[in-house]
């Protein structure tokens, strides 16, 4: 397992989406004291059969990840986190700041897991490019296997507790897996395009 | 100056790279700039191996140097020894430059946090003497987020006469945390004195490369320390992405780009310096001066004069008693609303006139730090008295333009040393002692007058504004002609030009045409920072169409700007002015306090809600209006009747397991707004905790926002039906739906906070019914 701390990186698509132009400026700084962004990747092999799919030895069901990766032999199980402080600011601020700080916090943790695919992607060339992240509560993947990801990565090393509803404390954590290769579904962060016809956040025009 | 002669005689400078792992891999741990005290022998030799490499510089190992980061490990009362110590152990060790370093304090400065400007500069004061005093040729402020604390250690340097590089650092989205740019901080440092201004730390070379350009087109000297990569722990040992011979490769790219200082930062070893020296030799640089042009900043905001922008002028109190009370009530969202409209009607930069007499020092300070918060505008700071232009100066992280100096020798000895110490632009007007000359000739000869003097002390032409000064017609009908010739004179000796519109017309009818027709001249004549009420769309509209007749692509701004009056108990709701709503609710209580509330804040309310529906408002605004509501009700609480403004008692959680409650803390605050008593359970909250409190409610609003978690709400509502409890359930969350809500046997579903609120009351109305 690899450990990295993470630089900060908050893109301001990611606020506008969810406060709009609302300034954010002065509360990321202010927040900036308890943002520790931090992450962990293992490589792991995947095995994809008929009923079953295994991720390292671990089984997992999901129909949807099964076709995420489909055609996959190694993917990187992830997860970051911005640690405890952030949680309790977002609690203890006073309720119109609190969801600012709320939506500083979700958008670092997606520019930490950015970070973390980037680094994995340069340190793995050999692998092929990394494809789409995907994470447990996506599709028919069932959020309490956050529990079985444990198994390939010890969350419990960036200090990422697991509750039995597969809700993880802090609550500004992510866990996610990516497959390497051209069976990979093409993640858009590294998208050479830019400007598809489809949008999303990573369009550059 | 030692610095300074290198670098005209070298192409590049080579700067050394990383301390604190160079420290590591020696062994040492806690507090790194003990070493100089304790193992001078290792930081000679990390000097040494440095030089060795290829390095010019050499940094001291003072990056913690300061007051504030030393009392982490009861040092602060030896930042002298410490410094000079580590300066003298680096000047011994090496032939090359010494470069003395300073970080971060580690504090947060105002308004982010309680460092103020003065105690951040005594701090890097007494560091930086130190560094002197132990023999460094130059001081570089370096891994700085925020402006306002790189500008302050800046100045402290500047005081030892040594030249400074001051270096930010930046996220890879290309802003430092508080939102500078690179081309805002090369504006700001450059004019504020620094001789070079860079970045450092957070990225590798690659990622440096545009910055450096950036900075390169704004000033002549730049330098760039990137990280060799990400850092990346095995479980054992650190290693770092970047191979000092792709750090070698992309380095050239670097000095193309423009970087005249180039080093490394966490994670470079000797071995990367080797590589970058290998790199850059017999490289050339471009010495190529970047082309003068007049440019203000905010923190995050730059403004360049490339094209006429105008100068906002409605924060004045002069004839606004409302301005007039909220400044002397430290009421700032008034002020903030202020100059937040002026912004939206198109202003580019906001003049700032807090003159009320006594306390102005104080409330200059305050004002500039509520405005630097609330608005991305660069701030023309507007005083006759230097003592209050320097509070707002050290309040003030950008480059600002200070509004005035005049030809009279009182001003001038005073204000162009604030400038050239602070980095700012001067507005200066064409008079003198003698008051303001009647002729084209003199008002020409005083401007000439102010800038020679300024130039004298280093501040450049294309930092003056002249103003040629408007009289009213009213007077003279010469007056309009004087000025306009002045202006037109000021233009051909390629000076720029600010000044008042609306003077011009003082005293006379139909004062709006006669300002019209005076501004379109008078871009005409090429005044570049007209001073006018923006909120004036006829004035704005001219001066849109007048920069089109000049020749400026500006049609889209000719269209599209149309200025919708606000409702104003909906401005004051969503800027939390809670003052401002104050005074728009009292005149209603003449009807009784649900008559204010009914007819004043409650349709307001409703505007809120439907414009947040309709995607022009969003939470923060609506969670703001709903903040200043309440503080509003409970001013008009000793007004209601017995039975008060009381819709029913709501209990409220997150299910057990479900720990994400940001939601359902919006619902219980807006709930409270439109009347509801809440008792909020909090998260992760069991079926028997909620039925106990069910007992007393009108309602119960159950929130689960995982998959996982949904099935609680299930288990709460048979809880609490099993108990006998037939409390109509109102339930949401982002997995929720109203077929899964009905399934779940809840009464009520809500997709958002607005429709929580609006389901609550119809639930409630049904059950008293």
């Amino acid at each position: 397992m690899i450990l990295a701390e993470l630089p900060l990186h908050v893109e301001s698509r990611d606020l506008k989406a969810l406060i709009g132009d609302t300034p954010w400026r002065s509360d990321l700084m202010r927040l900036s004291p308890v943002l520790a962004p931090r992450g962990a990747y293992a490589l792991i092999r995947v095995q994809v059969e008929e009923n079953r799919m295994l991720l390292g030895d671990t089984a997992i069901e999901s129909l949807d990840l099964a076709r995420h990766l489909a055609q996959v032999e190694h993917a990187a199980v992830m997860a970051v986190t911005l640690g405890e402080g952030v949680d309790e600011a977002i609690a203890t601020a006073s309720p119109d700041r609190a969801i600012v700080f709320d939506a500083i916090a979700s958008a670092a943790a997606e520019g930490a897991v950015e970070e973390l695919c980037g680094i994995i992607a340069r340190s793995h060339p050999e692998l092929g490019e990394l494809g789409s992240r995907y994470s447990p509560g996506y599709g028919d993947w069932s959020l309490k296997d956050h529990s079985l990801l444990s198994n390939l990565l010890d969350v419990s090393a960036l200090g990422i507790r697991i509750l039995d509803s597969g809700a993880l404390v802090p609550r500004k954590s992510i866990t996610a897996i990516a497959g390497f290769g051209g069976g990979s579904i093409p993640s858009c962060q590294n998208c050479p395009v830019r400007n598809c016809k489809t949008p999303c956040r990573f369009r550059r025009v | 100056m030692r610095f300074v002669d290198r670098l005209n005689e070298s192409g590049i400078l080579v700067v050394d790279g990383a301390m604190g792992t160079m420290l590591q891999a020696e062994g040492i741990t806690g507090c790194p700039e003990l070493a100089a005290l304790e193992h001078p022998e290792s930081l000679t030799r990390i000097h040494q191996a440095y030089e060795e490499a290829g390095a010019d510089i050499h940094t001291t190992n003072t990056f913690g140097g300061n007051r504030f980061k030393l009392a982490a490990y009861g040092l602060a009362d030896r930042v002298l020894e410490i410094n000079r110590t580590a300066a003298q152990i680096t000047r011994a060790a090496v032939k090359g430059l010494v470069a003395g370093s300073m970080g971060p304090t580690g504090r947060l400065m105002v308004p982010y946090g309680d460092l103020s400007f003065d105690e951040a500069y005594s701090a890097f004061f007494e560091q930086a003497k130190a560094l002197a005093e132990g023999g460094c040729d130059l001081i570089v402020v370096e891994t700085m987020a925020d402006l306002l604390e790189a500008k302050a250690a800046l100045l402290a340097a500047k005081e030892t006469g040594l030249p400074v590089v001051v270096s930010l650092t930046y996220s890879p989205d290309g802003r430092t945390l508080s939102g500078t740019s690179p081309e805002v901080a090369a504006t700001v440092l450059y004019a504020a004195g620094a001789t070079v201004v860079g970045a450092n730390c957070s990225v590798g070379p690659q990622g440096m490369i545009p910055w450096v350009r950036a900075m390169r087109e704004i000033i002549p000297l730049v330098s760039a320390a990137p990280n060799a990569g990400m850092p990346l722990f095995d479980g054992k040992n650190t290693r770092y992405e970047e191979t000092p011979e792709l750090f070698g490769q992309v380095v050239r790219e670097l000095a193309s780009a423009g970087a005249r200082l180039i080093g490394g930062c966490c994670g470079t070893t000797p071995v990367h310096i080797k590589a970058v020296r290998a790199a850059l030799d017999g490289f050339v640089p471009n010495r190529e001066a970047p082309k003068p042009l007049g440019r203000l900043a905010s923190r995050s905001k730059l403004v360049s004069f490339e094209m006429p922008r105008v100068i906002g002028e409605r924060l004045n109190p002069t004839g606004k008693p409302k301005l007039q009370e909220a400044l002397l009530n430290y009421h700032w969202a008034t002020v903030q609303a202020m100059a937040e409209e002026q912004a939206q009607a198109g202003a580019e930069l906001l003049d700032v006139n807090i003159s009320l007499g006594e306390g102005d020092a104080v409330r200059m300070k305050m004002t500039v730090e509520a405005l630097v918060d609330a608005v991305e505008l660069p701030l023309v700071l507007d005083s006759s008295d230097p003592v209050v232009l320097e509070a707002g100066l050290k309040a003030y992280p950008g480059k600002a333009l200070i509004n005035s100096v005049s030809g009279e020798e009182a001003k001038l000895s005073k204000v162009l040393p604030l400038a050239k110490r602070y980095g700012a632009s001067l507005i200066a007007l064409c008079l003198d002692e003698k008051g303001i000359p009647e002729t084209v000739e003199e008002r020409v000869a005083i401007a000439q007058n102010i800038l020679q003097r300024a130039q004298s002390l280093g501040i450049p032409q294309e930092d003056l504004y002249f103003d040629p000064l408007t009289l009213t017609a009213g007077a003279d009908p010469q007056n309009p002609n004087i000025t306009l010739a002045t202006l037109e004179r000021l233009t051909k000796m390629g000076l720029m030009s600010t000044m008042g519109v609306s003077n011009v017309s003082y005293g006379l009818p139909n004062r709006s045409l006669i300002n019209r027709a005076f501004l379109a001249q008078a871009i005409g004549c090429g005044l570049t920072a007209p001073i006018l009420n923006p909120n004036a769309p006829e004035l704005m509209s001219i001066f849109q169409a007048s920069l089109l007749m000049k020749g400026y692509s500006v049609l889209e701004r000719l269209t599209e700007r149309q200025v919708v009056q606000e409702n104003p108990v909906v401005v004051a709701l969503i800027t939390k002015d809670i003052e401002g709503l104050w005074t728009l609710t009292e005149p209603a209580l003449a009807e009784g306090a649900m008559s204010a509330i009914d007819k004043v804040l409650l349709p307001a309310m409703d505007i809120v809600g439907k414009r947040f529906k309709e995607g022009s408002l969003y939470l923060p605004q609506v969670m703001a209006a709903s903040m200043a509501m309440q503080e509003v009700l409970k001013r008009l609480e000793p007004h209601l009747p017995q039975t008060g403004f009381k819709r029913g008692r709501v209990v409220l959680a997150t299910v057990e397991g479900d720990v994400h409650d940001i939601g359902k803390n919006i619902v219980g605050n807006l709930l409270k707004t439109a009347g509801f008593e809440v008792e909020d359970l909090g998260k992760d909250v069991s079926p028997a905790k909620i039925v106990e409190a069910a007992h007393s409610a009108d309602l119960v609003g159950l929130s689960a926002l995982m998959t996982t978690t949904a099935p609680m709400i299930g288990i709460t509502v048979e809880a609490l039906r099993q108990h006998g409890l037939q409390v109509p359930v109102l339930v949401g969350g982002a997995v929720m739906n109203s077929s899964l809500a009905r399934q779940y046997g809840a009464s009520g579903y809500a997709a958002d906070a607005i429709e929580a609120v609006e389901v609550a009351l119809k639930l409630v109305e049904k059950v008293a019914r």
